[in-house]
């Protein structure tokens, strides 16, 4: 019998071997889960088009399903989620179909909040090869910008990411561009934001583009190939 | 002649099977306290200030009309939304309104914050996904029958577990998923990489990228570049094992044994990334303490033990 007090808990709840196992799903189940596993591969293949098909996608869904047929089996699981509401059930199930539709089809930002989970998958270039932002003070002074601690809210390689293809389209198109223009506009946002309360504020604010060879790997001070790309001024 | 049956074999309980109302009310306080935190250092207002041009809503946030942003994105605008997203949270943490919609409407409120943040980024980071997706969950389950700071006792469940522990395996079940998802990909597109000096370089880059630059030179950040005295094998050990954890992560739902072992392996993961790439996921090592199941459940009914003791009206 289990505890049936709010706050009771018996920590040490032994239950039969056989709850707590693996049990092969129904033919019927089996049969459900192999369909909404062939939809989402219909999903992505629709959505995604011939360009994106590799054998390691085949591989990915094999793997996932897999797991699902070992989340099928478990009696915890399958126990606790049979006990409850209609109303419950379904929202298990389309959590985990979205999400696992959100990781085949949501290769970028279409799907959002359901969204693809790769990391560190492709081969990275063997130099470094990013944006650095100097401002310059009215007295000549050169001051380092750090963009991300200006935007909090836009960590963890968020900001980051935006401002290099801004970078990226802006250098491609040229001052005049639309790009270009877009580009200043947001400079001059972080210009007028870090010189928000500063005694000695920016005049200026200068991009360079930064390479750095990562053979040898950075330590301590390293020389760097850094060309300005890109400037702004205050007020223009 | 009577044959005498050999009683079942008993094994220790799997994995939230003792969940109760406590339990699920601590997770609740987890997973909306931990968003509580995050907002309430976050300067969401400060978002004004960059050019409409750099706004790109995404996903379904692409379908509410440009018109709509324009007043969304003022400065006033901004702060009256995280300010009412705080109080929302707070009541929910609180469990001051124990209400599903109340629920409902911070979740949607959660995307929207979160969807905000990510149209202004190049780069789709997943940082505080799984504990939106978990948020978005608890909508359907009764996270208001444990620990709320009103005694709430028309909707308790003598008896029935079933809702608390569903809530609790589907809320692991999801965090493991988001980790075993990574780890499959790379296993699939990047099996290749391993044998790369790929973590080394990138790390090499952080530590570049963190640095001070002075238009010439980088003083290289820290403690990323004490990282790079570890010899060349030592990154591709620890590529090989981070990615072995990810993919393990689902095993510490079944295994009792496992589990320890592989929610250490993904702090010390996590850990790691912080201290080699300054990349911070606090929101995700918060939610491993999910997993702690016995300990999880002593804590929810300790904390809630003055509620279950007072005198029912």
């Amino acid at each position: 019998m289990l505890p049936q007090r709010r706050g009771v808990v018996v920590l040490e709840e032994r239950r039969t071997a056989a709850d707590q196992g693996f049990a092969c799903p129904t033919s019927r189940e089996a049969g459900i889960l192999a369909g909404i596993g062939l939809l989402v591969l219909v999903a992505a293949a629709a959505a995604l088009g011939r360009r994106w098909w590799r054998p390691g996608l085949v591989g990915e869904w094999a793997t996932y399903m897999v797991l699902a047929y070992a989340i099928l089996s478990w009696r915890p699981f399958r126990s606790a989620v049979a006990r409850n509401g209609r109303l419950q059930r379904a929202a298990i199930v389309g959590c985990l179909l979205l999400l696992v539709l959100g990781q085949f089809v949501g290769g970028g930002r279409h799907t959002f909040p359901f969204v693809r989970f790769a990391m560190f998958t492709d081969q990275g270039p063997t130099d470094a090869h990013y944006y650095s932002y100097l401002g310059l003070t009215r007295a000549g002074r050169s001051v380092q910008v750090d963009p991300v601690a200006l935007y909090p809210s836009l960590d963890r390689g968020r900001f980051a990411g935006r401002l290099f293809d801004s970078a990226e389209a802006a250098i491609a198109g040229g001052s005049g561009s639309a790009a270009g223009a877009a580009y200043d506009d947001l400079l001059l946002a972080l210009l007028r934001r870090q010189n928000l309360g500063r005694d000695e504020p920016l005049v200026r604010l200068d991009v360079y583009l930064v390479h750095a060879d990562l053979d040898s790997p950075p330590r301590r001070r390293t020389a760097v190939a850094a060309g300005r790309v890109w400037s702004v001024e205050a007020g223009g | 002649m009577s044959r005498q049956v050999a009683p079942p074999r008993l094994v220790p309980a799997a994995l939230h099977q003792q969940a109760t109302a406590s339990s699920l009310g601590l997770a609740r306080v987890l997973v909306f306290g931990t968003w509580f935190c995050h907002l309430a250092v976050d300067p969401l207002q400060r978002l004004s200030e960059l050019p409409r041009s750099a706004y790109e809503p995404p996903g379904a946030l692409a379908v509410v009309p440009g018109r709509v942003w324009d007043v969304a994105l003022r400065s006033s605008s901004l702060l009256a939304f995280r300010c009412g997203l705080l109080l929302a949270l707070a009541v929910v943490v609180l469990g001051l309104v124990p209400s599903q919609v109340l629920v409902g409407v911070t979740a949607a409120g959660l995307v929207v914050y979160q969807g905000l943040v990510r149209s202004f980024s190049g780069h789709m980071n997943h940082a505080e996904l799984a504990l939106l997706y978990i948020s978005m969950l608890f909508v359907f389950f009764p996270v208001f029958d444990g620990l709320t700071v009103r005694p709430w006792r028309a909707r308790t469940r003598p008896g029935d577990r079933a809702p608390y522990v569903a809530g609790m395996l589907v809320a692991c079940l999801v965090l493991s998923l988001t980790y075993f998802f990574v780890g499959t990909v790379r296993l699939w597109k990047g099996v290749d990489l391993f044998g790369t000096s790929t973590l080394r370089d990138l790390v090499g880059s952080f530590a570049l990228q963190d640095g001070r630059f002075d238009g010439a030179s980088v003083i290289p950040s820290g403690i990323p570049a004490g990282i790079l005295v570890l010899p060349p094998l030592a990154f591709k050990v620890a590529f090989a094992a981070s990615t072995l954890i990810e993919l393990s992560a689902p095993l510490a739902l079944f295994s009792r044994r496992l589990r320890p072992f592989i929610v250490a392996g993904l702090l010390l993961f996590h850990l790691s990334i912080l201290l080699a790439m300054n990349v911070p996921f606090p929101e995700n090592m918060c939610l491993l303490a999910l997993f702690s199941g016995t300990w999880f459940h002593r804590v929810a009914a300790w904390l809630d033990r003055p509620i279950a003791r007072s005198p029912d009206p």
